[in-house]
């Protein structure tokens, strides 16, 4: 017999049911009413006989005393190999048109992060076969990346080789959540994915700005629900995408205001850093396998000190920052050597040989960094010999770090370049050591490992 | 980027640019005392040139090279200008005046006999190079030094044999003297037009750089504003 419920007042998103037995915290409401499908997800207990629920679609057309069912569970999602090359929203239902999954598993949304004892402690480094990640900012299996970047720096494009260098060489899945973005971004991903070929090992989730505060607080835990999944049961190394991890606060915050909780800091929720806790410690390698995880960042009015951004930062490894100065010049992956830094990055991680290579190569490029006001008002002539050196080495560093991406491949006509992290060492070893001071530019430019220059010079 | 670096900046870029000012000043006062010199130089050189004409030029057994280049730097990158038009024989031992130049020709990787550093204009200031000069006999001497004709920059060679009798030595000295004085302002002319981009290159930073101070120090008023009155 379900636990039928009725509708005793609409304000908003927020609606209030009556109940005999009131339906437990979290629980799905389901109603259907002309042909229509309304969710709902239990926030609060008002009193023994009502409960306070936030619904997911728009509540136009709802009247007091419709009827509801409790489901009598959180949401559940379809997880599994049946999710690749789908996408989904919040609810699990697919939204690609090719029809639902049939006989899916399916897993609430709402899990306890893994024990301590489960967690996996040893810290190995997760090769992406991008050089200037793996060299400056390496991340680390089970470890959170923050993206900073605007639009049109190419985020998208590191995102797919990053999916698609996964896939290939390391036979793992990728979960892609949209939260809170434009929704024509989210499908020209789809459709470029698609394209690029690397849409089947993928997993898609979207709850966009289109859609009601309670479906992009809750996109992300359907996502991880997923890639948790294939974490526990396939023992996978699981790479999930975030964009963007501020429109979670951003949601969880409209849906504080709407529950009538006190607004905190700069208006925010006053459960902010225990909202994101929630999320970020569902991130982690377990002795199973782990979840990688790479979040873009948005950063109010670029202001590193509002609380979202800073309650995010904490449970930062490594931050990779796109610069747009740098897509200008036609330097992809528009990276910015200097700006990007990994927590990883110590001698203990990645053994001292990466390590001093990484080192100098960021002090060439901070030297030149300096020196550039100095070309700006004086020229490269008043230069002495040995700044000139420098100067000329890190704009070769600068081209160096540029490479060629499998996924952009059907757009640049260059074939893509994945190099392990030996072949990456020995390249910029080799321009330290001064190796490359008789190659031109255009020579280093786009280029792969150190055979391919060679052989390009020849 | 912060109000506070962005406040760093420009006062960088404006105390630069107060030294490339008076860089350019100072370099300007120095042309017209040169020019001067220069002139008187050459009139004398003139005359010399004529009184040699007629004397005959023996083999060379030695040949010698000497350079000009500038005493310092920010004059445009004359010395990398003079090394990347310099041709220097093979079998010629070099000669520098002046230590920037030296340090990018032997970084070319050519041997340098001797550089002569910091000669000083109110002193007698070849004498030095031509007193080393003039113990030699038969020698074959090339004197390169820059200088500007007509606002154009270029390189002038003079090449001749020298003999031991004194109106050859008259005027080497007198070459030697003009290249010095051609040299000197030379550079000076080249700092004035090299300090003149500088100030420009520094004026133009600023601009931007305060426009970016007014807009960030704009954004957090508003912001600021905006906190107050939400509240």
């Amino acid at each position: 017999m379900p636990n039928i419920g009725k509708i005793i007042s609409i304000k908003g998103a927020v609606v209030d049911f009556s109940f005999n037995t009131n339906p437990k915290i979290f629980n799905h409401l389901i109603m259907n009413k002309e042909g229509k499908k309304y969710n709902f997800e239990v926030q609060q207990h008002l009193d023994p006989n009502s409960v306070r629920a936030l619904a997911f679609e728009n509540v136009i057309g709802l009247s007091v005393g419709d009827e509801v069912s409790d489901l009598g569970q959180c949401i559940q999602v379809p997880v599994g190999s049946a999710v690749l090359g789908r996408v989904f929203n919040c609810l699990g239902e697919t939204i690609d048109k090719l029809g639902p999954i049939v006989d899916p598993i399916s897993e609430p949304i709402h899990k306890l992060p893994p024990k301590l004892s489960e967690q996996a402690t040893s810290t190995s480094v997760f090769v992406t076969g991008i050089k200037v990640i793996d060299l400056l900012c390496p991340f680390i299996k089970g470890g959170k990346v923050g993206v900073f970047g605007g639009a049109g720096v190419g985020k998208t494009v590191i995102i797919q080789e990053l999916i698609h260098n996964v896939a290939k060489f390391h036979n793992g899945q990728s979960v892609f959540i949209g939260v809170g973005e434009r929704s024509r971004e989210g499908k020209d991903l789809y459709l470029e994915m698609k394209e690029s070929g690397v849409l089947p090992s993928t997993a898609m989730v979207y709850g966009q700005m289109n859609e009601s505060a309670a479906s992009r607080l809750r996109v992300a835990y359907s996502g991880m629900t997923m890639a948790e999944h294939f974490r526990d049961a396939n023992g996978s190394n699981v790479l999930v995408f975030i964009d963007n991890i501020f429109r979670f606060s951003q949601a969880g915050s409209e849906v504080s205001a709407l529950l009538g909780r006190n607004p905190s800091a700069v208006g925010y929720q006053p459960n902010l850093s225990q909202e994101m806790a929630a999320l970020q410690e569902r991130i982690t390698s377990t002795k199973k396998g782990s979840i990688t995880s790479i979040q873009a960042v948005y950063v109010p009015a670029d202001d590193y000190t509002d609380p979202a951004p800073a309650t995010l930062f904490a449970h930062l490894d490594s931050n990779l920052v796109l610069q747009r100065s740098l897509s200008e010049q036609g330097l992809y992956p528009a990276i910015d050597p200097l700006s990007s830094n990994s927590k990883s990055l110590t001698p203990e991680v990645v053994g001292l040989r990466h390590y001093t290579i990484a080192k100098q190569v960021i002090s060439i490029l901070e030297k030149y960094n300096e020196l550039k006001d100095l070309i700006a008002i004086l020229g490269l002539d008043e230069l002495s010999s040995e700044d000139r050196t420098t100067v000329l080495r890190a704009r070769k560093i600068q081209r160096l770090l540029t490479q060629p991406f499998n996924v952009a491949e059907i757009f640049t006509g260059t074939k893509g370049e994945y190099l392990d992290i030996e072949e990456t060492l020995e390249l910029f070893e080799a321009m330290i050591k001064g190796e490359f001071d008789t190659y031109t530019e255009k020579e280093l430019y786009m280029k792969g490992n150190m055979s391919s220059i060679v052989k390009a010079k020849v | 980027m912060n109000l506070n670096s962005l406040k760093k900046k420009i006062a960088t870029y404006q105390s630069t640019k107060k030294v490339t000012k008076a860089m350019q000043n100072i370099a300007s006062v120095k042309v017209t005392k040169l020019k001067h010199k220069t002139l008187l130089t050459k009139a004398n050189l003139k005359h010399i040139v004529e009184l040699i004409s007629l004397s005959q030029a023996l083999e060379p057994s030695q040949s010698y090279h000497i350079i000009f280049g500038p005493k310092k730097g920010l004059c445009g990158g004359m010395s990398r200008k003079i090394l990347s038009e310099l041709v220097i024989k093979k079998e010629s031992t070099i000669i520098v005046a002046e230590l920037p130049l030296a340090k990018l020709i032997s970084e070319r990787g050519q041997k340098i006999l001797a550089c002569y550093t910091e000669l000083n204009d109110e002193s007698f200031p070849i004498i030095d190079i031509y007193n080393q000069i003039i113990k030699l006999d038969n020698i074959n001497i090339t004197i390169t030094f820059p200088c500007i004709i007509n606002h154009v920059y270029s390189l002038n060679n003079i090449e001749f044999g020298y003999i031991n009798s004194p109106k050859d030595k008259i005027s080497l000295y007198s070459n030697l003297e003009h290249a010095y004085y051609e040299t000197r302002l030379c550079e000076e002319t080249k700092r004035i037009e090299a300090m003149q981009a500088a100030s420009d290159n520094c004026q133009s930073l600023l601009d931007s750089t305060k426009l970016k101070y007014f807009k960030t120090r704009q954004a957090k008023i508003t912001a600021e504003i905006l906190e107050i009155s939400n509240q």
